[in-house]
């Protein structure tokens, strides 16, 4: 009887221990700070589709619809920090995969690759200070010269 | 001499290139060089390879430029050489204008990889994939010359469909570059009695692909065809001039792909049918035909670490869909088909660097080509296959 009990309480610990590193997956990226996706703050455009920055991102979109249909201009921050969370939310990718899409593109002239810049504080700069930009930043950055935009689906 | 100017070249660049790409003022360059070893415990799979043979490798520099916000030029330059078959001879790979009107049409005009499964037209980058070796039971390099490219027009475009996901198309139309010393005469020379090809044409070439992104976040879908009408001649091992025709040689593949996370899950289902016509002139003897093979793999690939993942994947090949056990035919019974289990490492050293390591095991030897080898005595043989590549 007392061995069928330990059973059922190592058997309760192994259910409790799996639940938790389940939860130790998963946790982190529910409590990670959202995203922001920032635009250069002359944009008339304020908000924009999930499908929409993913089609960016992926080198599809090309011009924005707005009146003059300014050109595109999208910003990779690879090494930061938000990128992972960036492209698995909008790209439906991870990282590499991310990277291995562009490198696909690239090498079947399908697209060139996308700039990439170093921190956030050059992610900004870049964005504010260029017609058409999108990028994006972990909250928290300061938003000098940028807007933010609602994501609408 | 080319080989070594080509290779001058891209060293030079890598050497003078820090970071990922080189950019020379609004002209983006980016290339690659790999180089692999083959080795097979039976077979000539392709030339060399039962005894080991470094002829298998690729090296491609392209250049690429915006020049307005809707227009872009770029060209690649790509030698290869794989046993016997490119030998390492500089082509041009693609080279096209590409005019972007909206996200739903785009236009693109000059020589155009062919949209052709997933992986067609990366076929020859080995830094996108986890394996060496594409599945050959769709990818079967015999084939890629003839299904690689087409120098015409292509019209493509992404239809968003709301809740329904999206569709992401391409349709081309033009004429296949088919050399005579390419993948697709050495097939016609397998089918023995011939000694030398002397022309291909494949003058007309239509393919296109659509492509699903279902609601499913990460399951795409997609149904791609190419059809083609080749024009051959060449001379019979009694040096007597014969006239190939395949009109059409056509292939279909349906295509699936899961990502989950750092997991991908592919499968992919082939048909190809060849309508023929035989004639050789001097004896005034005709024959007429269809041939249609079958190919499918499904494969598993997870990405364990930044530098490390892992795939396996299972492949079938018939070069006669109607007689996948080889009843219908007086040749040996594994003759009929190709079965393989594939198992590949792939280790990305850094951003550039990335070396490979790959098992096939395999059970039958129907593209086991008879003049590379004429020994059919063995069912269940290897291959092996690693791999070293530098990209920018």
């Amino acid at each position: 009887m007392n061995s069928l009990s330990g059973v059922s309480i190592l058997s309760k610990k192994s259910i409790f221990a799996v639940l938790l590193m389940i939860l130790a997956v998963f946790v982190p990226s529910l409590t990670k700070a959202e995203v922001l996706i920032i635009v250069n703050a002359k944009s008339p455009l304020k908000q924009i589709s999930s499908e929409d920055v993913m089609n960016i991102f992926l080198g599809k979109k090309l011009t924005w619809e707005d009146e003059k249909s300014t050109e595109v201009k999208f910003v990779l921050m690879p090494e930061a920090e938000c990128h992972e969370e960036f492209v698995k939310k909008f790209t439906k990718k991870s990282a590499a995969q991310f990277k291995r899409y562009w490198n696909n593109m690239v090498f079947t002239g399908k697209g060139m690759m996308p700039k990439s810049i170093n921190s956030a504080e050059e992610m900004i700069r870049f964005v504010s200070e260029t017609d058409g930009a999108i990028g994006y930043v972990a909250p928290g950055a300061p938003l000098d010269g940028v807007a933010v935009m609602d994501i609408v689906d | 001499m080319k080989k070594k100017i080509i290779v001058q070249l891209v060293f030079g660049l890598f050497i003078l290139t820090e970071s990922f790409a080189f950019n020379a003022g609004a002209v983006d360059i980016h290339g690659f060089i790999s180089q692999g070893y083959m080795k097979s415990d039976e077979y000539d799979y392709f030339v060399g390879m039962k005894d080991g043979s470094f002829q298998i490798n690729e090296l491609g520099l392209n250049f690429s430029n915006k020049l307005t916000k809707r227009l872009r030029l770029g060209v690649q330059f790509f030698a290869r050489d794989l046993g016997n078959i490119g030998n390492d001879e500089i082509v041009v790979d693609w080279a096209y204008a590409d005019y972007y009107f909206w996200e739903w049409l785009g236009l693109r005009a000059g020589r155009m990889k062919a949209p052709l499964g997933l992986y067609n037209e990366s076929r020859d980058v080995d830094a996108v994939r986890t394996g060496v070796f594409l599945p050959q039971s769709v990818y079967f390099d015999i084939l890629r010359d003839s299904l690689l490219a087409t120098n015409g027009i292509c019209m493509y475009g992404d239809i968003g469909m709301g809740v329904a996901g999206s569709l992401s198309y391409q349709f081309q139309a033009g004429a296949n570059n088919v050399t005579n010393d390419s993948g697709t005469a050495q097939g016609v020379i397998a089918l023995g009695g011939i000694s030398e090809i002397t022309s291909i044409e494949a003058n007309q070439s239509l393919s296109g692909r659509v492509k699903w992104l279902t609601p499913l976040s990460g399951l795409t879908l997609s149904v791609s065809n190419i059809s083609l009408d080749m024009e051959i001649e060449g001379e019979t091992d009694f040096t007597v001039p014969f006239a190939l025709e395949y009109k059409p040689f056509a292939t279909t593949v349906y295509s699936m792909e899961y990502i989950w996370n750092d997991l991908v899950i592919t499968h992919e289902y082939e048909r190809m049918t060849i309508d023929y016509d035989l004639f050789v002139p001097a004896i005034s003897y005709r024959e007429s035909g269809r041939e249609k093979l079958l190919g499918w793999y499904s494969g598993v690939a997870y990405r364990f670490c930044d530098w490390f993942e892992g795939g396996v994947a299972y492949s079938e090949f018939y070069d006669k869909a109607d007689d996948r056990d080889g009843s219908a035919s007086d040749r040996l019974k594994y003759q009929a088909f190709q079965k393989e289990i594939i198992f590949s490492l792939r280790f990305d050293i850094n951003p550039n660097w990335i070396v490979k390591f790959e098992d096939h095991y395999i059970d039958g030897n129907n593209q086991v080509m008879i003049q590379y080898d004429d020994s059919y005595d063995v069912r269940r043989w290897n291959l092996w296959l690693a791999k070293v590549t530098f990209m920018f």
